[in-house]
């Protein structure tokens, strides 16, 4: 064979180094810049049925001195519960697969918890509604059994209602990361620990928990997020005190108040990169997401 | 049945079988007090089988587990005078190494001052008081598993398992570690059980040892007696390098067995065995012993003389193996110290005869 000609080889090399540059662009075009421009847009100035370009704080006085503030930092807190309590009851869950099931069952295993995506997201979460609602299935079982004498009616069109929607949406995504998280912890370790007297509850702080902190932590951003921007919960099971950032948003659309929608987003985005920098400083996110060797 | 203080371990009739596979045979064993021991057999023989239900990783089906005198049969790891080494680098990979060496004492609740001073003491006597602030991932193999003598020894058991430690280092620093490892023994002065399929390294470190294969316990010894005398064909199949011939007992008297393998017959003591005319036996004999002759020198009355046909030499380094057919076609090898002597000395084909001390033949009932 001969060599080829120089020509040839040099573009083949431009070629290249094109290939590993597509992911910025990507990036660039599908994330950055539609990130950038809604805090653009979110300064423009409002009209009829659009927006114009301008320079007004408007939106964000709009924003900070309304019930949207309260609405957003409630559902901050709602978000925390819903992870909290998503990796109290998937956690474990995923521990069990990756214990207890044989390997080669794990992976048909986890496929389960696929089956509820196959139906659509606002089925899932309105079947709630007949289970959750005054008249409900809880409620009525548990006036059968006489647990109760009234009717439960803070789990539907409460806070304590989107929780519970956020954290049956959000579980298979725990279980799912947990999973995935198991992965770094090595099967030697628990005979270590079998060996040198450890219990379970030791073996849990001590070993899984900070072998496994990054994918927990990735599962609790992705819930946290979720549990912020998804409209559908809130408006679904929400009620006047149970609205979070996404359904803010989605309000604003409805009333043509685009930049407002702009800056809710922007704000939204801004908490996180804050969040995730006060975290970055206390854990050092460096540290727990590199992996570990 | 021994029951005094100086067995470490005693091992009755203990059987483990996983679904129809017997992994471990109705094995009978003990160790000394004190004592290196290591289990030798090739891969899947049941010898780590044996050691995991020592340590109490697994349950036994069949027969009884005694450490110092105490069933400990059904007892969990932690419940036993044991402590493991394993295999693989394992070590937890978020802690230091201070950290690893020093997690079974935090276990126990002790004082953060007398683990920091019995872990110090740990580090000194394992040889790694200036790594004590890296990570697993920042050692060499050997420092690693340096890091996990410590964490085991740290807790100061009567009994340390060994699962295969020096299988995933290279041959040279394995070879070190050998050494130190029984010197680190003979320090602390505990029982050391150590699993190993490579025969070199059982040699060096054990005061005696068992072969296990199949899931039997093959024989037990000490490394001297088992290269040297092995009672079982197995064993001198499986240590050393023997030929080994395959016979019937023709006669029984007092100058000792005589075996007729076909194409000749050999002479040699029973050691004991009790053997009839008739029975169907092997015989061994080291490769190293084995001479090679030109046809028609003259040995003494004392050696085995066997005529053979010449087929090879492989040089091996230190040693040269010269291979030769006997006449029922199977290999005979005779091992010698490379002395530089000319490749060519001898042609394939060359009528040679082999001879070797009588006495040191082997007589093999089973």
């Amino acid at each position: 064979m001969s060599p080829l000609p120089l020509s040839r080889l040099r573009w083949q090399r431009a070629a290249a180094k094109a290939l590993f540059l597509s992911p910025i662009v990507f990036m660039v075009l599908f994330f950055a810049l539609p990130l950038a421009l809604t805090v653009v847009w979110s300064v423009f100035e409002r009209t009829m049925f659009w927006m114009k370009p301008g320079f007004t704080l408007f939106s964000y006085e709009n924003f900070f001195f309304s019930a949207r503030l309260e609405n957003f930092l409630g559902s901050m807190m709602h978000s925390s519960v819903s992870v909290v309590v998503a990796f109290l009851f998937g956690f474990p869950v995923a521990v069990f697969i990756r214990r207890r099931i044989p390997q080669v069952a794990q992976h048909r295993v986890i496929l389960l918890f696929i089956l509820p995506f196959m139906v659509s997201e606002i089925i899932r979460i309105f079947a709630l509604r007949p289970v959750l609602q005054r008249t409900g299935l809880v409620n009525s079982v548990l006036l059968e059994l006489g647990i109760i004498t009234e009717p439960i009616t803070a789990i539907l069109y409460t806070p304590m209602g989107v929780i519970i929607g956020e954290v049956l949406s959000f579980l298979p995504f725990i279980v799912f990361a947990g999973f995935l998280a198991m992965e770094a912890v090595p099967k030697y370790v628990f005979e270590i620990c079998d060996d040198l007297g450890a219990r379970p509850h030791r073996v849990f702080i001590d070993v899984i928990l900070p072998l496994a902190a990054p994918g927990i932590f990735a599962g609790a951003v992705f819930i946290f997020v979720n549990g912020l921007g998804v409209a559908l919960l809130p408006n679904i099971l929400g009620g006047p005190g149970a609205v979070n950032a996404g359904l803010i948003a989605t309000q604003a659309i409805s009333a043509l108040d685009f930049p407002l929608a702009m800056a809710v987003n922007a704000i939204m985005m801004t908490t996180l990169l804050g969040l995730l920098y006060i975290g970055h400083r206390l854990f050092d996110l460096t540290r727990i997401l590199t992996p570990i060797n | 049945m021994n029951e005094d203080t100086n067995t470490a371990v005693q091992v009755i009739g203990l059987s483990k079988n996983y679904g129809d596979v017997q992994a471990l045979r109705g094995v009978d064993l003990s160790i000394a007090a004190g004592e290196y021991f290591a289990l030798l057999g090739p891969s899947g023989g049941g010898k780590t089988t044996l050691l995991r239900l020592l340590g109490g990783f697994i349950r036994p089906s069949a027969g009884q587990i005694l450490l110092h005198g105490q069933d400990v049969s059904e007892q969990p790891p932690n419940h036993r005078p044991t402590s493991m080494v394993f295999q693989s680098f394992a070590l937890f990979p978020h802690m230091t190494v201070a950290q690893n060496v020093g997690y079974g004492l935090r276990l126990r609740k002790l004082p953060g001052a007398e683990i920091a001073e019995r872990v110090g003491a740990m580090l000194d006597l394992v040889g790694l008081s200036d790594l004590a602030d890296r990570m697993p991932h920042a050692l060499s193999g050997g420092q690693q598993q340096r890091v996990q003598l410590g964490r085991s020894l740290v807790l100061e058991t009567d009994i340390l398992l060994l699962d295969e430690p020096l299988a995933a280092l290279d041959a040279k620093l394995r070879k070190d570690m050998c050494l130190e490892l029984k010197h680190l023994q003979e320090q602390v002065g505990i029982t050391f059980i150590h699993v190993t399929h490579n025969q070199e390294e059982a040699m060096t470190v054990a005061d005696s040892m068992a072969i296990i294969a199949d899931g039997e316990l093959i024989e037990t010894g000490t490394p001297r007696a088992l290269y040297e005398t092995p009672r079982r064909r197995f064993t001198a199949d499986f240590i050393g390098e023997n030929n080994i011939f395959t016979g019937r007992v023709s006669a029984v008297n007092d100058d000792g067995v005589e075996v007729d393998l076909g194409y000749a017959k050999l002479t040699l003591n029973a050691d004991g065995q009790a053997v009839t005319t008739g029975d169907d036996v092997a015989v061994s004999i080291r490769s190293e012993l084995v001479e090679l002759l030109a046809s028609g020198t003259a040995a003494g009355a004392a050696h085995q003389i066997m005529a053979a046909t010449y087929g090879e030499a492989v040089y091996l380094g230190l040693a040269t193996s010269h291979v030769a057919t006997l006449p029922n076609g199977e290999a005979i090898l005779a091992r010698h110290i490379s002395r530089g002597e000319a490749p060519d000395a001898l042609a394939a084909g060359a009528a040679v005869e082999l001879a070797w001390p009588r006495s040191m033949m082997r007589l093999h009932l089973s």
